[in-house]
């Protein structure tokens, strides 16, 4: 075995994490089947230059996504009953969908299909963690400033993000803390009856299900439906970028890990119609978002009617929010406060490991 | 590991492709004695890794140069200077735009000792350490940490002017734990304060100076000497035998985890790096003497402070202050480039298969332009 020489710089709260009293809002996006497909391709379909044994397909049906805002207050590390320096409070936001993974045999045929969840992007307002989430389990998460404000009504609902990066890519140009995402329930909101929601749409019904069977809303620790492993399992594509050659890669690999969510507690279900998410296309996030979302119409100032905040630091020009924002429809909204806890599971294939 | 593996290129991506150019940057640089037994500690840890016979070097502190220094940098303009790729399908690095951070990093000159006759003689080299580095900038942490080796802590700095014209005021604020106690949250925190009086020539302060280096260069003589000469890098870099920044190279140990098994490595380098600094100016000294250089020796940051300095065994959850020897500022354009993996470790793995094979590159920078007189390239594929 070869081991990892630890240092402090290296040192951030190792998996598995435990978080009590994590607050959820998850918004249920509707997104093109195409761009999940796209989004596999590239990331874990194409051979790098090997072929993982695995391959990635959509769902059938209709496609959903989940687009996850989380205040974890307590979040602790576990790793081997570390106590201690362990503990952090912060705020995260990540994009996942759910996918059937197969297995892919030496005759390349697929069997084994298994629905794993996939993560394209996550933001974090924690720089301990987001160095655990990409050095460890590969998650390209960015650090971000995120304002969560929630009131004495949904409608008070605010979640404000931005981050370093560039407006306009340009020569000239400078960076700058730039507005990235918005996202709120309109002051009419009230809390929705979900029966009544899923009745008239089959294909979010069948969506919530699958939420429903991986313990997303209604989860246990250790339960789970019969023939299923508790909680979500999230594959990563996990990359470091070559220093001699910016088109390869020093190590790359898909990692698998778990998250489960446990003593559920405040649910409540609000309908999309009452929600307005944002995102504002800036040059360094476009690609991303319209990869992801496709190229939809733009409004010059946000749908909101609050004014967003100053999310830069101290002492900086105001945050920049005079971008395109690109608003999503939402088809469900769910919140709720739970415990969670998140392991990894094992590196399901290194590419470019010579026998 | 030799297999070219393709890396999936986003706009969004935080891993900037080096080199990179820095133009301006302001520099304020304080010098403190270190124990050599601690850089030794260092070098055993992270650098002199495995069996010295196989791995053929062995890094020591600079007997000659018993200090360290904490660079506090301010790069107004950080630019990728990274030929476009024809694969990239976005808008070249280059053509970005620009980012503007502080820095500041503690620097350990090292000397790397070839293993044998012929060996000291072609690999031995100036390299240094740096045990500590934080940026402002996320960006530039990730850069750091993921491609260069470089254990870059995202942190508040604050680099200006102090209580007096033409004085600095320095400070770095950290996510740590004020204490080890179960359930204490992490929480931003002073690690570091440096508060110095005007530079010299100045009434404010101890008079007279003590006659350092410092106090030695600021003299009528020295700065005669300085102007006569075209460039102040060149004689810096002369005068100091290369101890005075313009031209570091230096080592980190870049290392990747095992996801399932963090405590196990998937990759585990020697990674070294370029930080030329050319069109040195403006240099000017401030009197050693009335530096206030100060540590927080508290909670997690008592881990950080025990691997350069001679602190207690235990955090004293008081300021440690540590006294200067010497002081200057001055301006450069840094150039951070050429880097080089000069030792890869083989990596033991699972499922009956081998180790990767282990790969160095150690030979001196002064001989690499020769080696091709003497003989093959050396050192793919060693164990």
């Amino acid at each position: 075995m070869t081991a990892f020489i630890d240092s402090f710089s290296t040192d951030q709260l190792l998996p598995p994490w435990y978080s009590a009293d994590m607050r959820m809002w998850s918004f249920i996006v509707p997104v093109d089947r195409q761009l999940i497909e796209a989004h596999l391709k590239t990331r874990f379909n194409e051979p790098a230059p090997d072929q993982a044994p695995y391959f990635y397909t959509p769902l059938p049906g209709k496609t959903y996504g989940l687009l996850c805002v989380a205040r974890h207050d307590t979040f602790s590390s576990i790793y081997e009953k570390k106590v201690g320096l362990d503990t952090v409070s912060h705020t995260e936001l990540y994009w996942t969908f759910p996918v059937i993974r197969y297995r892919v045999n030496a005759d390349n045929l697929r069997h084994d299909p298994q629905q794993v969840w996939i993560q394209p992007f996550a933001f974090d307002n924690s720089s301990y963690v987001m160095f655990s989430a990409r050095e460890i389990w590969g998650t390209e998460m960015e650090m971000a400033a995120v304002s969560m404000e929630e009131g004495s009504t949904p409608g008070d609902l605010r979640i404000d993000m931005a981050i370093e990066g560039m407006a306009k890519f340009d020569p000239k140009a400078r960076s700058q803390s730039i507005g990235c995402m918005r996202m709120g329930l309109k002051s009419t909101a009230t809390k929705a009856d979900l029966h009544a929601l899923l009745e008239s749409d089959d294909d979010l019904n069948a969506f919530v299900d699958i939420l429903m069977g991986a313990g997303v809303f209604t989860g246990d620790f250790d339960h789970a439906a019969p023939g299923r492993e508790p909680g979500m399992e999230v594959n990563t594509l996990r990359q470091f970028r070559d220093v001699f050659n910016m088109d390869c890669a020093a190590y790359r690999a898909i990692v698998a890990s778990r998250t489960r969510h446990g003593n559920i507690r405040d649910l409540a279900f609000f309908s999309g119609e009452d929600t307005l998410v944002e995102f504002l296309l800036s040059d360094s996030m476009k690609e991303t978002f319209q990869a992801m979302f496709g190229q939809r119409a733009c409004h010059p100032h946000s749908q909101l009617p609050t004014k967003p905040p100053h999310l830069g630091a101290p002492g900086t020009p105001p945050t920049n929010w005079l971008l395109d924002h690109m608003p999503v429809e939402v088809a469900l909204v769910i919140s709720y406060t739970a415990d969670a806890r998140f392991d990894i599971i094992r590196t399901l294939h290194t590419y470019g490991q010579k026998t | 590991m030799s297999t070219p593996i393709p890396y999936v290129q986003s706009a969004a991506s935080q891993q900037v492709p080096p080199p990179y150019h820095f133009p301006g940057v302001t520099v304020n640089t304080f010098y403190f004695n270190v124990s050599m037994a601690k850089v030794q500690e260092y070098c055993d840890r992270y650098l002199n890794i495995g069996d010295e016979k196989t791995r053929g070097y062995v890094y020591r502190p600079l007997a000659a140069w018993p200090y360290a220094s904490v660079l506090f940098l301010d790069y107004p303009t950080m630019i990728s200077a990274a030929p476009a790729s024809e694969q990239l399908g976005e808008v070249a690095y280059a053509d970005r735009g620009a980012i503007s951070q502080t820095e500041v990093f503690v620097a350990i000159p090292l000397m790397r000792y070839g293993v044998g006759a012929a060996r000291f003689i072609t690999d031995t080299t100036l390299e240094w350490a740096l045990p500590f580095i934080c940026v402002g900038n996320p960006m530039s942490s990730v850069c750091g940490r993921e491609m260069l080796g470089l254990g870059k802590l995202l942190a508040d700095i604050e680099n200006t002017e102090g209580k007096y014209p033409d004085s600095f005021r320095g400070s770095i604020s950290l996510p740590g734990w004020p204490d080890t106690e179960p359930g204490t949250k992490q929480a931003m925190q002073e690690f570091l304060t440096i508060d110095t009086k005007p530079v010299l020539p100045t009434t404010a302060g101890t008079q007279p100076p003590r006659r350092t280096m410092a106090s030695l260069l600021e003299g009528r003589e020295a700065m005669k000497l300085l102007g006569g000469v075209a460039s102040a890098a060149n004689f810096i870099d002369s005068f100091s035998l290369g101890l005075i920044p313009t031209s570091m190279r230096t080592v980190g140990l870049k290392q990747y985890r095992d996801a399932a098994h963090p405590h196990r490595a998937v990759y585990q380098a020697l990674v070294t790096c370029r930080a030329q600094y050319t069109r040195v100016r403006d240099v000017q000294f401030y009197n050693e003497r009335d530096v206030d250089m100060s540590f927080n020796d508290a909670g997690s940051f008592h881990q950080i402070l025990k691997v350069f300095l001679d602190v207690p065994e235990k955090a004293t959850g008081l300021p440690f202050s540590v006294n200067t020897v010497a002081a200057c500022r001055f301006m450069a354009d840094i150039n951070f480039d050429t880097m080089r993996v000069i030792r890869e470790f083989p990596i033991d793995r699972d499922g009956g298969l081998p180790p990767t094979p282990g790969s160095s590159d150690l030979i001196g920078r002064w001989y690499r332009p020769l080696r091709g007189f003497f003989g093959p390239r050396r050192g793919v594929h060693t164990p």
